[in-house]
């Protein structure tokens, strides 16, 4: 069994907004494994972000953490200081966010913004710094990297944008990469040229892999474990090839079954009905009860907790054994 | 019922202080044609002209040059007041729901907009035919009454389509109507497209970057690259059998959704688009086609037929065939 690298405990994180507390994150649970590549997949105002935003400390200021743990190889992110984040943040752990045109700073060159991380953790000079990010440039596929990274971000495209930003996030060989939405803002074959790149690296590097996508395409392609997010709470956990081949939760077959598939065209797709609960007013019970066609009267009353259904595949669903 | 012929929509601008008239090509020499009741499928990246092909042939946007004939009529050429009977037979629904409904407006004045304005019915007349459009689209009564914002985003984009289909149109352009929404509303737009074309007979150019949606309802399927054409084909024939090496590695570039085909071997494309101000000669895609030679980098290529209704813009459409890859 590979070791624990990040567990997450019971975490709960809530928004204040002027209509009270909203929670985007309720009593979240989840492993991640050394090495692998963990996918978190839902649609808007499922939680994933928040979730993954909360682990690296990342969270906006209108937020707040309400109970839980995060252990990143055995230490309690959210109780560690500020200078033990510091350390982590950039050096062991590192995050890719979705837009690579608001990640990167326009006032500085791409390549001063590379070099900043080994100069800051590593304790390299900036001569060495300036080299080594002309090195980590041209590794992620930037062509010219030695005139490139004196061009400023703007003159970037947004798939270039994107490389340097995980060229930055890997010089300093971080063992965990959170990736938001890495290639959401990318077209098709910029999108299929980053996910090769980002799984090179994990074989290089070895580094383990939280990937957060609303792309059951990309979860596929790229992840070794899948969790489902609804509402807040992780709805499935399992194998990909689980999660695809024999979904438990009635969502996360809805999901599956509703995306246009390389099947026959012109036929309708399955669809789920309704739309995503308003997270002021949540529905009681399961929160998926009024979308669900397997609910009974339980549903309604008591929510359901993780059940483990075989040794890597677990399920928050009263009737999954009809579902399955 | 619609053939386009040569349309190109070039947009000028100066740059530097010399003023430098340069022009973006943004569609350039593009011709097909659709039938009644056929959806037309546009795909390509961002760039590539696909929208800007929609407005044009709409006349939202002004033509460069070319023929847009519509029931036997070159709307090109349209007068203000002939364009007028023009809007009447078609309609468009956009990408962001939100931005295209006007926020100051109930969902009732939003669709009876288009009433007045070609002077059709008024009072109760008008107001059957809002709650008719409405619940074609799956909306009820109890919306009427509502701002855009009180709306869920798929909620917002069906009143855009009621408000596309309420003067019964002949053609609907779609652009890129599913891209903003959520996976599962995604499905039911979808689904609710495909009902209204078959009980309308509505024809649709349905705009979209996403190779698995065009598939899913396109009957014919056209490609473009950088504002041309490349290929042009039957949905399925499409993805059967790709004759052009962008529509292979645009195939090959999809995610699917099946672990089992993680390990395909694919089609890979290097480099990124160049810029629409810097085309290069010859062939547009032959920097980033790995089947290039000296020709493609010279020689525009024309259209080459390959089989029916399927035509080709590459020099090489009859010796490639991509046999060694699994490219989808």
């Amino acid at each position: 069994m590979p070791e624990k690298i990040l567990e997450v405990q019971n975490l709960k994180v809530c928004y204040e907004t002027g209509r009270g507390c909203v929670k985007a994150v309720d009593d979240v649970s989840l492993t991640i494994f050394e090495g692998e590549a963990f996918c978190l997949v839902g649609e808007t105002g499922c939680g994933k972000s928040t979730l993954a935003l909360s682990i690296p400390r990342l969270l906006p200021p209108n937020s707040r953490v309400l109970d839980g743990r995060i252990l990143f190889k055995g230490k309690d992110l959210l109780r560690v200081d500020d200078s033990e984040l510091q350390r982590i943040r950039g050096k062991e752990m590192a995050i890719v966010f979705q837009n690579p045109m608001t990640s990167l700073n326009p006032a500085y060159r791409v390549g001063y913004q590379v070099a900043e991380v080994p100069v800051t953790h590593l304790g390299m000079s900036w001569d060495k710094a300036l080299t080594s990010a002309v090195n980590q440039l041209s590794k992620v596929g930037i062509p010219d990297a030695g005139i490139r990274a004196r061009d400023y971000p703007h003159v970037y495209s947004g798939g270039m944008k994107q490389r340097s930003m995980i060229a930055m996030m890997t010089t300093c060989k971080p063992s965990l990469l959170i990736a938001d939405e890495p290639t959401t803002a990318l077209d098709v074959t910029i999108q299929a040229q980053i996910l090769k790149l980002l799984h090179s690296l994990r074989v290089e590097y070895g580094l383990t892999l939280l990937l957060i996508t609303h792309n059951f395409g990309i979860v596929a392609e790229v992840c070794d474990r899948v969790g489902v997010m609804y509402s807040g709470k992780i709805v499935e956990v399992g194998e990909v090839t689980e999660i695809f081949d024999n979904p438990l939760h009635p969502y996360t077959r809805g999901l599956i079954e509703c995306v246009a598939s390389r099947r026959g065209s012109k036929a309708r797709l399955n669809q789920i009905p309704g739309s995503l609960p308003n997270p002021l007013n949540l529905p009681s019970g399961c929160r998926f009860h009024p979308r669900c066609p397997y609910t009974t009267y339980l549903c309604m009353k008591e929510e359901p907790t993780m059940t483990e259904a075989t040794s890597n595949h677990s399920v928050a669903c009263h009737n999954y054994k009809a579902v399955g | 019922m619609l053939t386009v012929r040569n349309l190109r929509k070039y947009f000028r601008f100066k740059r530097g202080l010399l003023s430098t008239v340069q022009y973006i090509r943004a569609v350039d020499d593009v011709s097909f044609s659709v039938d009644r009741g056929v959806t037309l499928g546009v795909v390509g990246e961002s760039g590539s002209g696909k929208t800007t092909l929609g407005l044009t042939v709409l006349r939202l946007l002004e033509p460069t040059s070319g023929e847009i004939v519509f029931n036997g009529v070159d709307v090109a050429k349209l007068s203000k007041k002939g364009l007028k009977s023009f809007r009447r037979s078609t309609g468009i629904v956009f990408q962001d729901p939100y931005s295209s409904l006007n926020p100051r407006m109930r969902v009732k004045e939003i669709l009876e907009r288009p009433l007045k304005i070609h002077g059709i019915g008024s009072g109760e007349a008008s107001l059957d035919s809002v709650s008719g459009v409405l619940e074609d689209v799956g909306l009820g009564e109890e919306h009427l009454m509502r701002y855009p914002h009180e709306l869920s985003g798929g909620q917002q984009q069906r009143v855009a389509i009621a408000r596309a289909i309420i003067l019964k149109p002949q053609l609907v352009v779609l652009d890129e109507p599913t891209s903003s929404l959520d996976v599962s509303v995604q499905a039911q737009i979808l689904n609710l497209l495909l009902d209204l074309q078959y009980r309308y007979v509505l024809t649709y150019i349905f705009i979209t970057h996403d190779l698995l949606t065009a598939r899913h309802v396109s009957d014919v399927i056209m490609v473009m690259y950088l504002g041309k054409v490349v290929e042009l084909s039957r949905a399925h024939e499409l993805f059967l059998n790709p004759r052009h090496p962008y529509t292979a590695t645009l195939l090959s570039s999809i995610p699917l959704p099946d672990p089992k085909l993680k390990t395909r071997k694919r089609m890979e494309v290097v480099g990124e688009p160049p810029s629409l101000l810097n085309l290069p000669k010859g062939c547009r895609f032959h920097q980033r086609c790995p089947y290039a030679t000296d020709k493609c980098r010279l020689e525009e290529p024309g259209f080459t037929r390959v089989g029916d209704d399927h035509l080709v813009a590459c020099h090489y459409a009859h010796e490639l065939s991509f046999e060694g890859f699994t490219l989808w």
